[in-house]
C-alpha cells in the first residue's frame, strides 16, 4: 500500500494539485446478535477501498473506489481533479489549509486481547447465558444482545509528505429486555448501554469487563418494573441525570454546536447550524464555573481517540469549555484557518468511500468532586434518570428534548418511586448554566457512541463521552402527554 | 457499472463454490456522485464507486452471514467460506424453513441510458442556477444535488435470478436569509426532468416569507403540515409499525389491531413497489416480486409486509419487502402512498382561523415507539394563520406529538401529492390539516 500510495501523491504533483491526499482502509467487522434464545444474526464483513481528496483551482475534489490498484488509482485522481475543477464553477474564495506539522509514523491498535482470535462459540456462550437470565424473569417478552468487532488498517498520505499506517481494533457489546404489559404498554431496560451498549477502542478484556451475565437479571426485572412504575411527574424540578446519558447531553447540547464547519455554515443543508459563533468564542458563558469540557482525542480506549486525524494532524486534548466559559472549537485546516485558529485534529470519514468531515474525537465533561449520594441529598423534590430512549435538538442545538428509559423520583434528598417514561427538555445554555454538581472520578466513564451521523452522504462516526452524573436546577421535566 | 451479463455471472459462479445447503449471493453496485454547497458555494463534491456481496448460507436450520467489496474470484470465494464457517458455529433458527423460490415478476424501467452522459460541471452548473437565483434575492444558498446509479442483484440456489440497474437524482436545497430559511426537494429518475429553478425558487419564496418570526407561546393549535411534514410521519409509521417483525414481536401500533379502525376514516395508506409514480423496484432484496400491500384503509388497519423469513415464520407469503440481509428491522416497506384527498394547501389555509403552517420538521424522534409519540423541532418556516391569511411568521417550536391521534384528527387533506425521499424509502404524500396537534416547546429563532 505504501508504494501504491506514495507514487499516486507524486502523480497528484505532477499533475498541478495544490494539495491532495490518499487513505487506503482495510476493514473487517463481526457483527453477533441473539433475539429470544437464538441467534439472529452472526456475520462477518470486509471493505477495502481507497479515496483522494484534491485541491486544485482552489476548490475540493473527491473520488474513491474499491478496487484497489495502480490503474484505478489513476482513474480516480483524474475523477477527483474534474470534480474539483467542477466544484471551482461555484467558488466564492479559494480554500486555504493552515500548515500543519507532517508526521511519518505506525501506529498499532491497543488490543491486549485480539477479539477476532476468540472463538464465536465463546461469544455466542455469553450472550446466550445473558439472554437466558432475562428470560428466567416472569414478565420480560423481547430480550437482545449484540457483540460488535472491528479491525482496521489505515494508510495515509498527503503530497506535503505525510506517510501514515494507524491500526485500530474495536469492540462492543449490550443487551436490552423488553417487557410487554397485557394492554400493549412497551418498556424496556438495557445495558451498559442503550442502542448497542458501550464500545471501546479495545479488545476482547473490554467485554469481560462489561459483565453482562451479572447484569442482566437486574435489567430484566427493571422492564417488567417499569410497566406499574409511576409516570413521570409533569414540572420545573431538579434533575440528577445518570453518565450515559450525560454522555449524550454532551454529544448534542455541546459536540455539534462546536463543529467548526456547522458554526460556519458548511451543514446548513443537513444538520442545521450553531449557536455558538465565532463572536462568542472566549467571552460567552455557556455553563456554571463547575463546567468544563474537553476534546480529548488521546484518552487511551476512547472510542472517539485516534493518534492522527484524516488529515494528518495529531491527535490532542483541548478545552471546548473551561471554567463554564466557551473557549474552543473542533476544527480542521481549513475551517481552522478561516477563523485564525491553529486545527485541533478533528477531521474523520467514516470509510474510505467518504470525505473526512469535522467530527467529534472524545468530548468529555470533567468529573466534578461530588458523590452520586451528595448528588441526590442536595435535592428536595426532583428526579433521578438513567440511559437514553429518544433525542431530539433543534437546528441551531439550543432547544433539546431527551428520553430516558427509566427514572426514580428524589424527595427530601432520597430515591423515592420508580418512574417511566422521563423526559426532560431545555435551551442549552440555560440548563447548563444551573448545573451545580459533577461526580467525581470514580463515577467517570467514557462512553462509546458508535452511530453519530453528520454529513451528506450521511457519516456514522465513532466518538465516545467521558462523563459522570451531574445536577441541573429547575428542568422543565415530564412533557409526554 | 458492470451490467448484467458480469453480474450475474460472477454471482452464479459464486453460487457454484458453497458446498452448503443454500446459498444466496445479493449484488449492491454503486457509483454515487454528490455535490454539496453551502454559504453559495460547492464546498464538497465527492465520487463514490463500490460493489459488495453479501452472502447467506444455510447448513441445515443454521444461517451465516458475510458481506465482501473484494469482488474477485479469491474474495467472493474467502466471503463463502466466512459465511459457511459462522453457518457450521452458529445455533439451529427452527424458524428459517427456506430461502424463497423463483416467481414471475413484472419488468419495470427504473434505469435511463441519458443519465450516464451527466459529469460533474453539468450538476454544478445546476447548483449554479441555484445560487445565482438565491443571490438575486440577496440569499445564501446550502443544499445537495445526487447521482446514483445503482446495480441490484440477487441468485440463490433454489433458482433465483434478478438484475436490476436503477438511476435517480435527488436535489435539496436550504434557501438563507438573515433570520429565516426555506426548504425544496425534487426526487427524479431522470436528470432532464430535473428543474433547479422551481427548486429554488419554491425554497426563496418561503425564506422570504418567513423573514423576522415573532415568538408565540407553545400549546395546541390547529395545523397545516405541507407534504415535507408529512413524509416525515409516515417514515415513522412505516419503520415503528409496519413491518411483520415488530408487528408479531408486540412493539408495532398495529399489533393485534388488524381490521380496526385506528385513524380517521380519510387516511389511506399502502406500499406499492410496482407504482410508477413513486420509486419502483420490481423486487426485493431477497429477489422476490413486489406485492401492493394495504397499511391502512379509510382509518382501517389492513397489513403489513413480509419478508421470506418472517412469512414462513407466521405462515403466509412474502409481500417483497425484505431489506438486505441480515436486518435487525425485518422487513420494511420501501415505496409508501398516501391516499390524496380533495383541496390544495391554499385552501387549506382559507379554513383556518387560528392555526400553524409547518414547512418541514427537524431531529424528529420517538418518545414512544408503540404509541407512535414523536417529538422534534418545526425548521425552514413555520406561520402563524389567522382568518384564512398567513398573517405572520413564527420562531421555531417543538412538538410532542401521539401521530396516530393526529391522524384520527385530519380535516383536510391536499389533491396534489409529492414525491418524497426518506432515509431509505420514497413516499407519495399529500399536504394535510390536522385539528389539534402540541406545541411543548420554543427556541430563539
Amino acid at each position: 500500500m505504501k508504494d501504491l500510495s506514495l507514487w499516486v501523491m507524486e502523480e497528484a504533483k505532477r499533475r498541478g494539485v495544490q494539495f491532495a491526499d490518499i487513505r487506503i482502509i482495510e476493514n473487517e467487522v463481526e457483527s453477533i446478535e441473539t433475539e429470544n434464545g437464538g441467534v439472529s444474526e452472526i456475520g462477518r464483513y470486509r471493505s477495502v477501498g481507497f479515496g483522494i481528496r484534491v485541491l486544485m483551482n482552489g476548490s475540493w475534489g473527491f473520488s474513491s473506489s474499491s478496487k484497489v490498484d495502480k490503474h484505478e488509482m489513476e482513474k480516480v485522481l483524474s475523477e477527483a481533479i474534474s470534480i474539483a475543477k467542477a466544484s471551482s464553477l461555484a467558488k466564492k474564495e479559494d480554500v486555504v489549509l493552515s500548515p500543519v506539522e507532517v508526521y511519518q509514523d505506525e501506529v498499532p491498535h491497543n488490543a491486549k486481547i485480539d477479539p477476532f482470535e476468540i472463538p464465536l462459540d465463546k461469544k455466542l456462550s455469553v450472550l446466550l447465558e445473558a439472554d437466558k437470565i432475562m428470560a428466567g424473569v416472569n414478565g420480560v417478552k423481547i430480550r437482545k444482545g449484540s457483540m460488535y468487532f472491528m479491525k482496521e488498517r489505515k494508510t495515509y498520505a498527503s503530497t506535503e509528505g505525510a506517510f501514515i499506517v494507524q491500526d485500530r481494533i474495536e469492540s462492543g457489546a449490550g443487551i436490552v429486555s423488553f417487557a410487554i404489559s397485557s394492554d400493549g404498554e412497551v418498556q424496556r431496560r438495557s445495558y451498559p448501554n442503550s442502542f448497542g451498549g458501550d464500545f471501546k477502542r479495545a479488545g476482547w478484556e473490554f467485554i469481560e469487563d462489561i459483565k453482562l451475565i451479572e447484569n442482566a437479571e437486574r435489567v430484566a426485572k427493571e422492564s417488567v418494573a417499569l410497566l406499574s412504575a409511576k409516570p413521570c411527574p409533569s414540572g420545573v424540578m431538579d434533575i440528577v441525570i445518570g453518565g450515559s446519558q450525560m454522555a449524550l447531553q454532551v454529544h448534542e447540547s455541546l459536540g455539534h454546536p462546536v463543529e467548526l464547519d456547522r458554526v460556519l455554515g458548511m451543514e446548513a443543508s443537513y444538520a442545521g447550524t450553531s449557536f455558538l459563533t465565532p463572536d462568542k468564542l472566549g467571552n460567552f458563558q455557556y455553563g456554571s464555573k463547575i463546567v468544563n469540557i474537553t476534546a480529548d482525542a488521546t484518552i487511551p480506549e476512547a472510542l472517539g481517540g485516534f493518534a492522527y486525524d484524516d488529515e494528518g494532524v495529531k491527535g490532542q486534548g483541548v478545552y471546548l469549555v473551561k471554567d463554564g466559559l466557551f473557549v474552543g472549537y473542533l476544527t480542521s485546516r481549513e475551517t481552522a484557518h478561516k477563523v485564525g485558529l491553529k486545527p485541533m485534529g478533528a477531521m474523520r470519514a467514516e470509510s474510505w468511500n467518504r470525505i473526512p468531515i469535522i467530527r467529534m474525537t472524545s468530548i468529555n465533561l470533567e468529573p466534578g468532586d461530588m458523590s452520586l449520594e451528595e448528588l441526590i441529598k442536595g435535592v428536595d423534590r426532583g428526579i433521578y434518570v438513567e440511559t437514553n430512549k429518544s433525542w431530539s435538538i433543534d437546528d441551531k442545538r439550543l432547544n433539546f428534548q431527551f428520553g430516558t428509559e427509566i427514572g426514580w423520583e428524589i424527595k427530601n434528598g432520597e430515591l423515592g418511586d420508580m418512574i417511566k417514561n422521563p423526559t426532560y427538555t431545555g435551551i442549552t445554555y440555560e440548563f447548563w448554566r444551573n448545573c451545580d454538581g459533577i461526580a467525581n472520578r470514580d463515577y467517570w466513564n467514557v462512553w462509546g457512541v458508535p452511530n453519530c451521523g453528520k454529513g451528506e452522504p450521511v457519516q456514522s462516526m465513532h466518538v465516545s463521552h467521558g462523563t459522570s452524573p451531574a445536577r441541573f436546577r429547575n428542568v422543565r421535566v415530564g412533557v409526554m402527554k | 457499472m458492470r451490467g448484467r451479463e458480469e453480474v450475474i455471472n460472477s454471482l452464479k459462479e459464486g453460487l457454484s463454490i458453497s458446498s452448503a445447503d443454500e446459498v444466496e449471493l445479493l449484488f449492491l453496485g454503486k457509483e454515487s456522485s454528490l455535490t454539496r454547497y453551502a454559504n453559495s458555494t460547492i464546498h464538497q463534491n465527492v465520487k463514490e464507486s463500490n460493489s459488495e456481496i453479501r452472502v447467506r448460507v444455510v447448513i441445515g436450520k443454521k444461517v451465516g452471514f458475510s458481506q465482501t467489496n473484494d469482488l474477485s474470484k479469491e474474495g467472493i470465494e474467502k466471503a463463502i467460506l466466512d459465511a459457511e464457517k459462522i453457518a457450521k458455529v452458529t445455533k439451529e433458527d427452527p424458524d428459517f424453513v427456506k430461502l424463497p423460490e423463483p416467481e414471475e415478476g413484472k419488468e419495470i424501467k427504473t434505469f435511463f441510458e441519458e443519465n450516464l452522459n451527466v459529469k460533474p460541471e453539468d450538476m454544478a452548473e445546476k447548483v449554479v442556477n441555484v445560487i445565482k437565483r438565491a443571490e438575486r434575492k440577496n440569499l445564501i444558498a446550502s443544499g445537495a444535488f445526487s447521482f446514483d446509479i445503482d446495480e441490484y442483484a440477487v441468485v440463490n440456489s433454489r433458482g433465483i435470478e434478478k438484475y436490476q440497474p436503477y438511476t435517480s437524482f435527488f436535489f435539496t436545497t436550504v434557501i438563507m436569509g438573515e433570520n429565516s430559511s426555506g426548504y425544496a426537494d425534487r426526487f427524479s429518475m431522470k436528470f432532464s426532468e430535473l428543474d433547479e429553478n422551481s427548486l429554488a425558487d419554491e425554497a426563496i419564496e418561503r425564506a422570504l416569507m418567513a423573514k423576522n418570526p415573532k415568538d408565540i407561546e407553545p400549546g395546541k393549535y390547529e395545523v397545516i403540515l405541507t407534504e415535507y411534514a408529512v413524509e416525515d410521519v409516515i417514515s415513522f409509521l412505516s419503520y415503528l409499525g409496519f413491518g411483520a417483525k415488530q408487528f408479531h414481536q408486540g412493539t408495532s401500533f398495529l399489533s393485534g389491531k388488524i381490521g380496526e379502525k385506528i385513524m380517521g376514516e380519510n387516511i389511506t395508506i399502502w406500499d406499492d413497489g410496482l407504482n410508477p409514480e413513486g420509486a419502483p423496484i420490481p423486487f426485493d432484496f431477497e429477489g422476490v416480486p413486489k406485492k401492493k400491500v394495504m397499511l391502512i384503509e379509510n382509518g382501517v388497519a389492513k397489513g403489513i409486509v413480509y419478508d421470506s423469513y418472517h412469512a414462513f415464520k407466521y405462515h403466509t407469503k412474502s409481500t417483497g419487502h425484505a431489506l438486505p440481509q441480515p436486518s435487525s428491522f425485518g422487513p420494511l416497506p420501501l415505496n409508501i402512498f398516501m391516499k390524496e384527498g380533495t383541496s390544495s394547501l391554499s385552501d387549506m389555509i382559507k379554513n383556518v382561523k387560528k392555526g400553524i403552517l409547518i414547512s418541514r420538521f427537524h431531529y424528529t424522534n420517538p418518545l414512544d415507539p408503540k404509541r407512535v409519540i414523536i417529538t422534534g423541532m418545526t425548521r425552514d418556516g413555520t406561520f402563524m394563520i389567522e382568518n384564512g391569511k398567513i398573517s405572520y411568521p413564527v420562531k421555531n417550536m417543538r412538538f410532542t406529538q401521539n401521530m396516530i391521534e393526529m391522524l384520527n384528527g385530519v380535516v383536510e387533506i391536499s389533491k396534489n401529492r409529492k414525491k418524497q425521499k426518506g432515509m431509505i424509502h420514497v413516499s407519495v404524500v399529500p399536504c394535510i390539516r390536522v385539528k389539534e396537534f402540541n406545541f411543548t416547546g420554543k427556541t430563539e429563532f
